[in-house]
């Protein structure tokens, strides 16, 4: 025998994260673009009051949601209140997670601030019996004024703040060293530009089935849709044949993903190709029915899930030693013994 | 200035598992968890040169000089010691695992409600030493550290596999051993920088220290 030790090598799939924070990086991403996209389209784009009331409350919603699933992934939800508190920047400045709940928190306050205004002179709010007097009190009159004087401001402060929490869902994933499908440049990217595509899937499904109103703003989503699709596709096949043949653990996600038939025909089938060729034809001659737009909607917010889903699903870890999986110490996919 | 580090001498470890004992026993880790030690032993087969070789692999927290985990903490829960442990307060952490995620080692693992319960029942109330849910993950035994003792799994180990000692001693065996520029540690390309050294066999002039 040489000198050097015999490192046996085991590779593992990560089980430790699952369906609580794949829905929570789905929600945050979804949540964070819609607040982005509906506040922007309605400060420079005419957007329609009811759009970006429903845009920016589903995306609270969608944000709120996902971080309370996150609380139950916790092993004592009692101690978040370290991370919620703004001053954690300071104390923990090196964790994206620190930034990520501070741009979530933020994100979502300025996106209600920038819409306090458009609540504040609903009439169908003043309707509601026993609340047209809470709108004459003098402070809701007073707040409502000042966010419609600093509505630039606030849009913009949600606009940045929101794309953080897009990007942020990216980075805590690249921050993981040993998993080659999460450490790389790609994957913010990647979760930013899906973010935005479920976004503005979501806008069009409201657009098109409970406002039924599709105008030309409708048009500019599903056209900037069709090429936020077009900009994940390169990215993808970047990831999948730049990055990931690299290393043992990239060539295992790989093989991984590419023989999952959830992955290609749920994901890149459906999730990605078919919703493009629907808003490539959509874009250069207009549908008679909203039918092909929804169904393209609806296959983008799925195809949006999966990517999460089997992103983590299929993050491998690639251990120096033997039987790595035996004791159930992580899940087990795919165990190949190399004598290195 | 003290710098912690194990060698572990893969030629002498026998696979008896009393490192996994001592260690669940000092540090009162849920044993009834086969996924949840501090330490383990792997039993490895492998054909090596046309014959087949069986060996036996101790792994810990690697007590890295860069670790991934403690950046990527939120909370401040976990930190690395001046001296080189890198530890836990579970009365901190929040248990979101990120850390466990990050530790390309799978040194770190989850310790739930049902298992500060179960602790409670098994190691004795009065005796607990953890009540708190956490993720867990080795220190090196710092408690025993702070008594100037080794850490369990060190004493306990009747084949001397594990050698621990100060780094920054040079009269120390660790010390003689990684000097010796045979000792190789785990994952080295991510630049975690492991504070675990693995060698195959000790030089002779040393094996008698």
């Amino acid at each position: 025998m040489n000198d050097s030790v015999h490192l046996v090598v085991t590779t593992a799939t990560q089980d430790r994260w699952a369906a609580l924070v794949i829905w929570y990086l789905f929600l945050g991403g979804l949540g964070a673009g819609l607040t982005a996209i509906s506040v922007l389209s309605h400060r420079y784009f005419k957007a329609s009051t009811a759009l970006t009331l429903w845009g920016v409350f589903a995306g609270e919603a969608a944000m709120a949601i996902g971080s309370i699933l996150l609380l139950f992934h916790l092993l004592d939800p009692l101690h978040v209140w370290r991370v919620l508190v703004p001053w954690n920047i300071f104390l923990n400045p090196t964790a994206w997670i620190t930034w990520g709940t501070q741009f979530l928190i933020w994100a979502m306050v300025f996106a209600i601030l920038y819409v306090w205004p458009l609540l504040y002179r609903a009439e169908a709010l003043r309707r509601i019996p026993g609340l047209n007097w809470w709108f004459e009190i003098g402070i809701v009159r007073w707040s409502a004024e000042i966010c419609e004087r600093f509505a630039t401001l606030l849009a913009w402060l949600t606009v940045i703040l929101s794309l953080a929490v897009a990007v942020y869902t990216g980075l805590l994933l690249r921050s993981f060293p040993a998993v080659s499908l999460w450490h790389n440049p790609i994957v913010p990217a990647l979760f930013t530009v899906s973010a935005l595509s479920t976004a503005l899937a979501f806008l069009l499904l409201v657009q098109y089935a409970v406002l039924r109103d599709h105008g030309p703003l409708a048009h500019a989503y599903e056209r900037s849709d069709m090429v936020l699709i077009a900009i994940e596709m390169g990215l993808i096949a970047w990831l999948l044949y730049g990055f990931l043949p690299a290393t043992g653990s990239g060539r295992a996600s790989y093989e991984l993903l590419m023989g999952n038939m959830g992955w290609i025909v749920g994901f890149l089938i459906f999730g990605l190709a078919v919703p493009f060729l629907i808003e490539l034809v959509g874009s250069l001659r207009s549908w008679h029915s909203p039918v092909p737009v929804l169904a393209a909607a609806v296959l983008v917010l799925i195809g949006g899930f999966l990517l999460r889903h089997y992103f983590l699903q299929y993050g491998v870890y690639d251990f120096p030693w033997g039987n790595a999986s035996h004791l159930g110490i992580l899940g087990s996919d795919v165990v190949q013994h190399v004598i290195r | 200035m003290t710098h912690y580090a194990m060698v572990i001498n893969i030629d002498t470890c026998v696979g008896c598992n009393a490192c996994m004992a001592a260690c669940s026993q000092e540090n009162q880790t849920p044993v009834w968890d086969p996924s949840k030690f501090r330490t383990y032993v792997h039993d490895e087969e492998f054909q090596k040169d046309g014959r087949w070789v069986r060996q036996f692999f101790p792994r810990l927290c690697n007590q890295c000089d860069n670790p991934p985990c403690v950046t990527v903490c939120p909370t401040g829960a976990t930190w690395k010691e001046p001296s080189g442990p890198v530890r836990i307060d579970p009365d901190i952490c929040m248990g979101c695992e990120a850390c466990a995620n990050a530790c390309p080692y799978d040194a770190r693992y989850p310790i739930t409600r049902e298992d500060v319960a179960k602790a409670r029942e098994y190691y004795g109330a009065e005796f607990l030493r953890r009540p708190a849910a956490a993720e867990d993950k080795c220190d090196f035994c710092w408690d025993r550290l702070q008594r100037g003792l080794e850490p369990a799994c060190v004493e306990t180990c009747v084949t001397h596999a594990r050698i621990f000692g100060d780094l920054d001693d040079p009269n120390s065996l660790v010390s003689k051993i990684v000097a010796t520029g045979k000792t190789q540690t785990l994952l080295p390309e991510l630049g975690t920088g492991p504070n675990v050294f693995y060698i195959n066999k000790l030089p002779e002039g040393l094996a008698n220290e």
